[in-house]
This record gives structure tokens, C-alpha cells and sequence, in this order.
């Protein structure tokens, strides 16, 4: 391009260097742009605004990040297998309903709380078996059956709840939310546990193997002994599982769960999983993507309400953001070839 | 139209035939392509004139399919070109070819599963309404009467409002026949038109073929049924490993005489067979294994140290066999038993814990996964073999990996790069490979070196002769003759799901293997 600029004496060798450079400063950036973006939002958002880097103000982001990663983090396994989880949202409010009924209004609950989160935790997995048994054993495709439990589940939500709020009383749940270890809010320290153990279990155990290769090549995967029916339901499993968690989390922070707890949020989750660079064809994506992922979307929607942006701009922003991270996927697989 | 062609001395005479007009001749000359590693066909020349049906035979890749599709315009030869009425004619697209009136009518049908019969028929070219709704609306009526009017042509009813979904594959086929004839095709190609048709309706359709004949149009008939090419054919082309062995008048041939021209060819290697001793007890015993929906019943056994291999024409249900041994097809009845053991299990990976391996006949989409590295590929199916408390041991799995890559001459660059980078040999030396580090008892396999170059081959039969030499039984699906002649110890020819022929040591020819795999009188 600058051809005036090269040395006319300049050998092939070195121009072959100059590409293999070109080369490598490509492929750094397409392995890492996700990476790359996160640390040039955080940079813009702090000249934008003094009061982004405060711990106060990335903790509160953090805090309501670690809702939506939770989500996430289910959506990638889900996705990672071809498929896909609607559902989330509506699995969220009902597993907080059900945890907020179970706990009740008064400060000393009938149900010991471990017992309660186990019995919510149990709800969400549920949830997902039945999304999973659905989708492998009737053939029917994931969008369609979790869009079906999308809806069922938040009628149940309202049917639990009656169509009103139901308030927490017991204190000491209601303080893991607002509580923190070393400064770190307990929600993220349990967002933080679940990205090891997810990383943990889609690169060192069969299962998570079985899972990338079942997203590549069900055939193949199948052929190869791998029982591509029990992989996909369990990440169904796996993503309603962490739905609840989210429940118990976000029920935790309010006080209680009203019937139009997140709505929505399966948006959110599918945004920060697909902007983490996950196929939506399955079998590639990561544990890292996905919470770089999150974080970019937190990081856009706190830098927005910090600079004052009306909520009708930020919601065409966050469109903007999915779409632009999807073509710059597909340019960087493009450069590739 | 004409686009810029790749081929820089395209004479300006050899224009594109874009007028529908009949064709009188067809003239093909010195057509050749070639793929990599492949000479798919070689010079092959031949004139066809109007109101004639030719018959296209040749046994399995002897080229049949490739001259098709060059007639059909989906491949360009690599060189040679045809003449239609004396001038020079080439296709970049298959529509063009359909302009210049050569219709092709696959062995898969592609009609639009959920239109009519009569829109199927007139797909493209719909009367249109008059006057300023001519741009937007078809003329329904005039549709139907234009569809009924094409099928009274060739003597057929069909329900015109009938999706065609709700049709049999006979129906559906006289649908592309009608909707050849809509396009006004002077050329029709029939890619085994007879294979999925009862009795009954191949009379029907071979009776069409002569009134069609007779309406002076020319015909190409692709089939292995030698008796129907005998019916209804007035010359007969024989192709053999992409060339043509020669033409005969139809009157003068017999079908000893064709199979004669199919077979006769020189085979420069020496044959690595070693014999089994015949009382040996079986490792694979398979009984009454009824294969859905609707194939008869096969027996055979396997002894260990054998090459037992399955020969016979594509789509006479040699790899539904496979499937049905290895659980991965849903609903085979009867007995296999493996090694004295019933095999049982609903599932692969329940076959593979008894001792069986199969490498699929299709690699890119059953063999492998492209995406995933050589590393990955490998273990995939004995992972659960290479843990510690749950977690794979990566250490393991390294050297596990590295010995397979050694054993099993996987040449790249990386065991940690995509298997896709590979090359087809290497890729299915990955597919054995696999398999090799569970020691299974019998592997089956299809296809084993499809699309893999000679010297692929070469080892490939290698690592297949190692693998028996060291008493593991392998039963194999080879549609290439040389292939079989050249490891198989015994033959069980496989035609329209039956078992046919058993062959063994000197019975293994190419004659007598031909002979039972073109059945007579189908």
C-alpha cells in the first residue's frame, strides 16, 4: 500500500518478514479481540468518567454482571452443544419464587435455608432435565422447546406468587447478597467459583471434550461412542441449574421476587455469549469469551448510566454492540482463510 | 451469460447454445476431467443422434457419474468439449444446460416436497395472468391445464393438486419427467431411474422411454440393471475406470458380454491375501440380522485374522449392515454375537466397550470432526480410559497420542492442529487410529480408502493387514474391485440386501464378484 515508503533496496526476505509480522499481529487480534476490547472500553469509560474506576463503582458493576454471567455461563454450555436455552429468564423468577415461599415473610423460616436452596437448586435442574429430555428424546429443536418452557415457567411464577411480590424475611439470606469477603461481594466471589469450575469442566473432563465435539459433529461424536442425547440434556441441565442460582442471588439482593423478575434476560445472556466469540453453531467457544463477553456488556450499560445516556439510547446501543461483534467475528474468520 | 472463463483459448465459435431448438446430434469429444489425484474420465468420445436411447453402464466409479455431470454442466470438463447439431457447446451452470434442452433426472428426486404436482411441473415457467397483473400473479387454470395437458403427453395421471410429498417415488418421477418436457428437454439423462420402483412401474416407466423415443427425442439410460439397459436401450456405451471400453448395438449384446466389458483389467500387484484356517472359531457371529425397513435377512461369520469383505454395488445396503451391527442406526432385529458374548445395547458406545470399532463410510461428516485437533480426534472415543478422579490426564493422553501418531504414519505438522489441515490418507489414518488404543475385537469398516491417493492406499491397506495379522477380525464395504481382489481373504457379494455370492482364495475374481453383484432379472 505505502509502496513510496519501502525502500526500494529492500530484499524479499524482509518483506516477507513484514508480513509474517502483519500475520501474527493479525491473528493476536482475532485470538484476543475480545480481550482487547474489554481493556479499551475500560480505558474510554475512565476518561469519560472519573467516577468509573472507583472500587465502589466496579464492584456494583461486578455485582450486577454476576447475574447475567451466571445465565451465561449455562447459555454457552447450551449453545456450545446446539442448542440453545430461552428459557432462563423465566427459570430465574420461578426459582426465586419458589425460594422466597419457601424462606416466607417472617425473620425465622419452617424450612431450614440449606434445605431451601437445595429444593430451589433442584427446581432449576429440573427445568433443564425437562428441556433436555424434550429436545433429545422428541427431536424437537431447543428454540422451540425452551421458548415452551419460557412461557410455562413464568405462568408458574405468577401462579406461585399469585401475581404479587413476595417478600423475604430471613436476614442472614438476605445479607449474602450485600455481603462481602475481603471487599469482594459474595456474588461475584460465587460467579467467580462458577467460571473455574465451568473452565475446569469443559477442558480437563470428558464430559466437557464430549460436549465441544457433540456441537462439531453430532454424527461423528455419536459414532465415536459419545452419547450425544445424555451430553446435550445435561447441558440443559447445567444452564437451569445456574439459572437458579441466579434466582437465589437476585432474590437475596431484592428482599424477595416479584412475577416479572428477569424478563429479558435471556437476551442478555445470548448477547454476552455469542459478543464472547461462542459459535451459535456450536462446538467453539469459552468459559473466558463468555465472561469477557459479560463484562463488555456490564461495562456498556454501567458507562451509560454513569453518563447520564437516556435508557432509550442504551438500549439501541447494546443492539449496535451485538450486531457490530458478530461481523467483526465473521471478518476475523474471513482474514483467516 | 458468457462469463470470463478460467480457460484462456475458448475459441469464439464455441458459443453457448441458448436456443431451445432440437438437438439432432450430440456429439462428445475427447471429454476429460480430472480431480486431484483423480482422472475421473479420460478422452471419452462418442456421438448420440435423436430418437435414440443410449444405455451408460460401467460397475461402480468407472465414470458414469462424472460424464453425467458434465453433461449436465454441473462439472466443466478439463478438456475436450461436445458439439450439439455441429456446434461447439459449453456450460458453466446447469441451467444453461437446461436452455440448450439436456434435462438430467438424479436418483435422488429434487422436487419441492411441499408444492403441487402441477406447480412442480411448471416450476419456472408459470402462465402468467394478463394485462397489468402479468408482473404478480400466476394463472392458476391455465396452470393445471398446462401440467394435465404435459402428463396426457406421456400417458400418466397424476393427481395435479397433490403435494408432492404425498407421492410415490414412481409418481414423483414421472413428475420430473413431465416438468423435463415442460422445459421442452430434447436430452434426457435417467440416472437409475429403475432403482427404487417395483416391478410394475418399471414397465410404466421403460414403456415412457420408447414413446418418448419415438417423439425423437434422445435419451441417455444410466442403470446396473443389464437387463433393463438390454430392454430398452438401442446402443450401449460401457465406461471402465473413466474410459470407454467400447460401444455395442443392443441386438447384438448379451449380459455376459457387457459384464465381460466391464471387468477385464489388468492388475499390476500381487496379492497380499493370507488364508484363515477355516475352523477357527468365529469372533462375529451374525444371525438373521434384518436391517430396517425392509432388507432380508443376512447370516455370516468372522473369524479372527480375517478380511471379510462386503462387495456389491453403491446402495445395495452393505453399510445399513454395519450400522445395524455397531447400534447406530435405530431398530436392526436378530442376533450378533461378539466373541461368544450376545452383543446388546442401544447404543455405539454400548458396542464399543464389547469391542468393536467402526470407521464410517462418509469421513468428513461421521469419521472425524474437522474442527477439532488430530489430539482430540484421537482419544475422543477412549477419553473416559484416560482419567484421574474425573479430570483427563493430559499426560496421558500426550503420549497416547504421539505413540498413535507414530504407529499409524499420521503425517502432521502438529497432533495439536485441526484435523481438517490433513490430508484425505492421513485423516483416515486418524479414523483407524482411533480406534487401534481400545484394542477392539472386530473393526468394521466402510469404505476405507475413499478419496485417499495410491499412496494413502498403499498404507492404508498396510495398517489393515497388521491389525488382522495380529487376530483382529475386520469386516469390510469396498465398492472398489482392485481394493478387494487385494486384501479381502473372503467375499460375500451384496445385492439389493441379500447376500448372494460367498467367495474365497482363487474364487475371488473380478468376474465373479461383477457377475453376483449385477443380478439378473431384478
Amino acid at each position: 500500500m505505502n509502496e513510496e515508503n519501502v525502500n526500494i533496496s529492500e530484499t524479499a526476505d524482509s518483506r516477507d518478514h513484514l508480513s509474517a509480522l502483519l500475520h501474527r499481529t493479525v491473528r493476536l487480534f482475532q485470538k484476543n479481540t475480545i480481550f482487547i476490547a474489554v481493556v479499551a472500553l475500560i480505558i474510554l469509560m475512565s476518561i469519560l468518567s472519573p467516577y468509573f474506576l472507583t472500587p465502589r463503582n466496579i464492584f456494583n458493576l461486578l455485582r450486577v454482571s454476576s447475574i447475567t454471567g451466571l445465565l451465561a455461563i449455562g447459555m454457552m454450555f447450551a449453545i456450545l452443544a446446539r442448542g440453545i436455552d430461552l428459557s432462563v429468564g423465566s427459570v430465574l423468577a420461578l426459582t426465586a419464587a419458589v425460594i422466597a415461599l419457601l424462606l416466607g415473610p417472617e425473620k425465622q423460616s419452617t424450612v431450614p435455608l440449606a434445605l431451601a436452596i437445595l429444593i430451589t437448586l433442584a427446581v432449576g435442574a429440573g427445568a433443564g432435565l425437562l428441556n433436555g429430555l424434550v429436545t433429545t428424546k422428541l427431536h424437537v429443536d431447543s428454540f422451540v422447546v425452551t421458548l415452551g418452557m419460557l412461557t410455562i415457567a413464568r405462568g408458574a411464577t405468577l401462579l406461585l406468587l399469585q401475581g404479587r411480590p413476595a417478600q423475604i424475611g430471613n436476614d442472614f439470606f438476605n445479607g449474602i447478597s450485600r455481603s462481602d469477603v475481603f471487599g469482594v461481594p459474595v456474588p461475584v466471589i460465587v460467579f467467580a467459583v462458577v467460571v473455574v469450575i465451568s473452565s475446569l469442566i469443559l477442558n480437563r473432563t470428558p464430559f466437557g471434550r464430549y460436549v465441544y465435539a457433540t456441537g462439531s459433529n453430532p454424527e461423528s461424536a455419536f459414532l465415536s461412542g459419545v452419547k450425544t442425547d445424555r451430553i446435550r440434556t445435561l447441558t440443559f441441565v447445567i444452564s437451569g441449574l445456574l439459572a437458579a442460582l441466579g434466582g437465589i442471588m437476585l432474590a437475596s439482593r431484592l428482599f424477595s421476587a416479584t412475577p416479572i423478575l428477569g424478563e429479558g434476560f435471556e437476551l442478555d445472556a445470548i448477547a454476552a455469549v455469542v459478543i464472547g466469540g461462542t459459535s451459535l453453531m456450536g462446538g467453539r467457544g469459552s468459559v473466558m469469551g463468555t465472561v469477557a463477553g459479560v463484562l463488555i456488556i456490564g461495562i456498556v450499560n454501567n458507562g451509560l448510566n454513569l453518563l447520564n445516556v437516556s435508557p432509550y439510547y442504551q438500549l439501541i446501543v447494546r443492539g449496535l454492540i451485538l450486531v457490530f461483534a458478530i461481523v467483526l467475528d465473521q471478518f476475523w474468520h474471513r482474514v483467516r482463510r | 451469460m458468457t462469463r470470463a472463463t478460467p480457460i484462456a483459448a475458448v475459441d469464439d465459435t464455441r458459443r453457448i447454445c441458448t436456443q431451445n431448438g432440437k438437438i439432432e446430434t450430440l456429439e462428445l469429444i475427447n471429454l476429460s476431467k480430472s480431480f486431484p489425484g483423480v482422472d475421473a474420465l479420460k478422452g471419452f468420445s462418442a456421438t448420440f443422434r435423436a430418437g435414440e436411447v443410449i444405455g451408460l453402464v460401467g460397475e461402480n466409479g468407472a465414470g458414469k457419474s462424472t460424464l453425467i455431470k458434465v453433461l449436465s454442466g454441473v462439472f466443466r470438463p478439463s478438456s475436450g468439449h461436445f458439439s450439439i447439431n455441429g456446434q461447439a457447446t459449453e456450460f458453466s451452470a446447469p441451467y444453461e444446460a437446461e436452455q440448450a434442452g439436456i434435462r438430467t433426472i438424479y436418483q435422488e428426486l429434487i422436487l419441492c416436497q411441499h408444492l403441487t404436482v402441477a406447480e412442480n411441473i411448471l416450476l419456472g415457467t408459470e402462465p402468467r395472468m394478463g394485462g397489468l397483473l402479468k408482473p404478480f400473479f400466476i394463472d392458476q387454470a391455465a396452470l393445471r391445464d398446462r401440467a394435465a395437458e404435459l402428463l396426457r403427453e406421456i400417458n400418466v395421471e397424476l393427481p395435479l393438486d397433490a403435494p408432492i410429498a404425498e407421492l410415490t417415488i414412481a409418481q414423483q418421477q414421472m413428475t420430473e419427467i413431465a416438468k423435463a418436457l415442460a422445459g421442452d428437454a430434447a436430452f434426457l439423462i435417467m440416472d437409475e431411474p429403475t432403482s427404487s420402483l417395483s416391478k410394475h412401474e418399471i414397465e410404466h416407466l421403460l414403456e415412457l422411454i420408447q414413446s418418448l423415443k419415438a417423439q425423437g427425442r434422445l435419451i441417455l439410460f444410466v442403470s446396473h440393471r443389464i437387463d433393463e439397459v438390454l430392454a430398452v436401450t438401442d446402443r450401449i456405451v460401457v465406461l471402465r475406470d473413466g474410459e470407454l471400453v467400447g460401444e455395442i448395438a443392443t441386438a447384438e449384446a448379451t449380459h455376459d458380454q457387457i459384464i465381460q466389458m466391464m471387468v477385464g483389467r489388468n492388475l499390476d500387484f500381487k496379492s497380499e491375501i493370507q488364508s484363515v484356517d477355516e475352523n477357527e472359531r468365529a469372533v462375529l457371529e451374525v444371525r438373521d440380522l434384518v436391517v430396517p425397513p425392509d432388507q432380508p435377512p443376512v447370516s455370516f461369520d468372522l473369524r479372527p485374522g480375517e478380511i471379510l469383505c462386503l462387495a456389491g454395488l453403491v446402495g445395495a445396503g452393505r453399510s445399513e449392515i454395519l450400522h445395524a451391527i455397531f447400534q447406530s442406526r435405530p431398530g436392526p432385529s436378530g442376533q450378533v454375537v461378539l466373541d461368544d458374548a450376545p452383543l446388546r445395547g442401544v447404543h455405539p458406545s454400548d458396542a464399543i466397550k464389547q469391542g468393536l470399532g467402526f470407521v464410517p463410510e462418509d469421513r468428513k461428516l461421521q469419521g472425524i470432526i474437522l474442527s477439532m485437533t488430530v489430539s482430540d480426534n484421537l482419544t475422543l472415543p477412549a477419553l473416559g480410559q484416560l482419567t484421574d478422579v474425573g479430570l483427563i490426564n493430559f499426560q496421558r493422553e500426550r503420549s497416547l497420542v504421539s505413540d498413535l501418531v507414530k504407529r499409524y504414519l499420521i503425517r502432521t505438522p502438529s497432533s495439536e492442529v485441526p484435523v481438517r489441515n490433513l490430508s484425505g490418507g492421513n485423516q483416515q489414518k486418524v479414523v483407524l487410529a482411533k480406534w487401534l488404543s481400545l484394542h477392539p475385537k472386530v473393526l468394521l469398516i466402510d469404505e476405507p480408502t475413499r478419496g485417499v491417493d495410491v499412496g494413502g492406499k498403499a498404507e492404508i491397506y498396510r495398517l489393515l493387514r497388521n491389525m488382522a495379522d495380529v487376530g483382529v477380525g475386520i469386516l469390510m464395504v469396498s465398492s472398489e474391485i482392485e481394493e478387494v481382489l487385494r486384501i479381502a481373504t473372503r467375499v460375500l457379494v451384496v445385492a439389493q440386501g441379500r447376500i448372494t455370492k460367498q467367495l474365497a482364495g482363487e474364487q475371488i475374481t473380478e468376474q465373479a464378484i461383477l457377475q453376483a453383484a449385477f443380478v439378473q432379472g431384478a
